[in-house]
């Protein structure tokens, strides 16, 4: 039941009665609007409901409600219905927005001031704008946006709010492992260095990691001269950072096997795809040197990137 | 050490190649005469035949030596203290 001004004597009539009981218990009669409305004075005390498939808006202007005036604002339709001051102000806590089935009392507390109550405050109220966005808190309720991919929450009293989202330290922690092996049988005759096959690919995830590599090389020299030995360098890419020439000395004049480990640091400074690999040959005097590489004694390489 | 191997040794005995696996395939000509794989599969049939050849060879060279050893009056023992 719209507003209404009774007079001494007036004598309410059933409907009259029934329709002022519904606007008491919160109903009351519906405007049902399908485009944007501007709000009249005979709106007060009544239920102005929105049904439009696209945006729409309900204007407020000032010097048509009186003060402890209500309208009730619904919006049953598939478009956002805002809530829009003209001449009048209109305050809320909420958002003026009102999705589908969102609802509130525009409640006047002056010919020209409006507050905006939303009844459904748990979804109207909410800061959530993007897929990923957190709940958060400093004295009212406050949108912690989504932080980027691999970034972790943490508390930062530095905040607004409370917490950021930060990019994990990545200290003093072994952060991945590459296991890689190699079983075919290799031979270098010549004097110039070949691939042992040996392989490891890694792709580091802070250019400040650092790499532990770990190999394991079975190696063996086949000249008659016990003067011969066996060269082995390590390379990342096409870089050396290590070479041992004088393996496999011995004064024995005959086949030699022996296994060689590498332990070492390396520092590739990068998080692109970095590749290790082994290569080898003879080291001085001999034709023939042989890596023992078979399918249950493998050549192995190991790479582990510790966080700096 | 696999025929595969010793073959190649046989072929090559200054080396001057790169060799991964034990197919014909993985042998890769560096510093050396690149041979067939024909070639290389005749050889392989030879080897043994070679190898024993090889032996007998090295065992009649060693009596030889130890014959003109003795017609010197020596013994193994003998070079040994010399550091030969």
């Amino acid at each position: 039941m719209a507003k209404q001004t009774f007079t001494t004597g007036q004598v309410l009539t059933a409907a009259q009665m029934t329709s002022l009981q519904q606007t008491a218990m919160g109903g009351g009669s519906t405007t049902a609007k399908t485009t944007s409305y501007v709000l009249v004075a005979a709106d007060a005390g009544t239920v102005v409901q929105m049904n439009a498939a696209g945006a729409t808006t309900i204007t407020v202007n000032t010097a048509l409600f009186a003060a402890g005036d209500t309208v009730q604002i619904q919006n049953v339709g598939a478009g956002v219905c805002t809530i829009t001051a003209g001449t009048a102000t209109v305050n809320t806590s909420a958002t003026l927005a009102l999705k589908q089935y969102d609802a509130g009392t525009l409640y006047f507390n002056s010919t020209s001031a409006a507050i905006f109550f939303a009844t459904d405050a748990a979804d109207s109220t909410s800061p959530l704008t993007t897929k990923g966005d957190l709940y958060g808190f400093s004295t009212l309720d406050a949108r912690i946006p989504i932080g980027s991919n691999n970034q972790v929450l943490t508390a930062d009293s530095a905040q607004a709010l409370g917490l950021k989202w930060a990019t994990p330290s990545a200290g003093g922690k072994v952060l991945q492992v590459v296991y890689a092996t190699y079983t075919t049988y290799t031979r270098n005759s010549t004097s110039t260095y070949a691939d042992t096959g040996l392989t490891a690919t890694i792709t580091p995830s802070v250019n400040t990691s650092k790499v532990l590599i770990m190999m394991y090389q079975q190696i063996d020299k086949s000249s008659n001269d016990a003067s011969n030995r066996i060269a082995i360098k390590m390379l990342r890419g096409s870089t050396l950072i290590n070479e041992n020439v004088d393996l496999a000395r011995t004064d024995y004049a005959g086949e030699t096997v022996q296994g060689y480990t590498l332990n070492m640091l390396d520092s590739p400074a990068t998080t692109s795809a970095t590749t290790y690999k082994t290569q080898f040959k003879n080291g001085v005097n001999g034709p023939i040197v042989d890596m023992y590489n078979t399918a249950n004694g493998p050549a192995i390489m190991i790479l582990l990137e510790i966080g700096a | 050490m696999n025929k595969f191997l010793k073959t190649l040794e046989m072929l090559r005995p200054e080396g001057g190649y790169v060799s991964r696996g034990f197919e014909y395939e993985g042998i890769e000509f560096i510093d050396c005469e690149p041979f067939t794989k024909a070639e290389f599969e005749a050889a392989l049939n030879q080897y043994d035949a070679w190898k024993a050849e090889q032996d007998s060879k090295a065992i009649a060279d060693k009596e030889a030596a130890q014959a003109k050893l003795a017609a010197l009056g020596l013994t193994a023992n003998d070079l040994k203290a010399l550091g030969l």
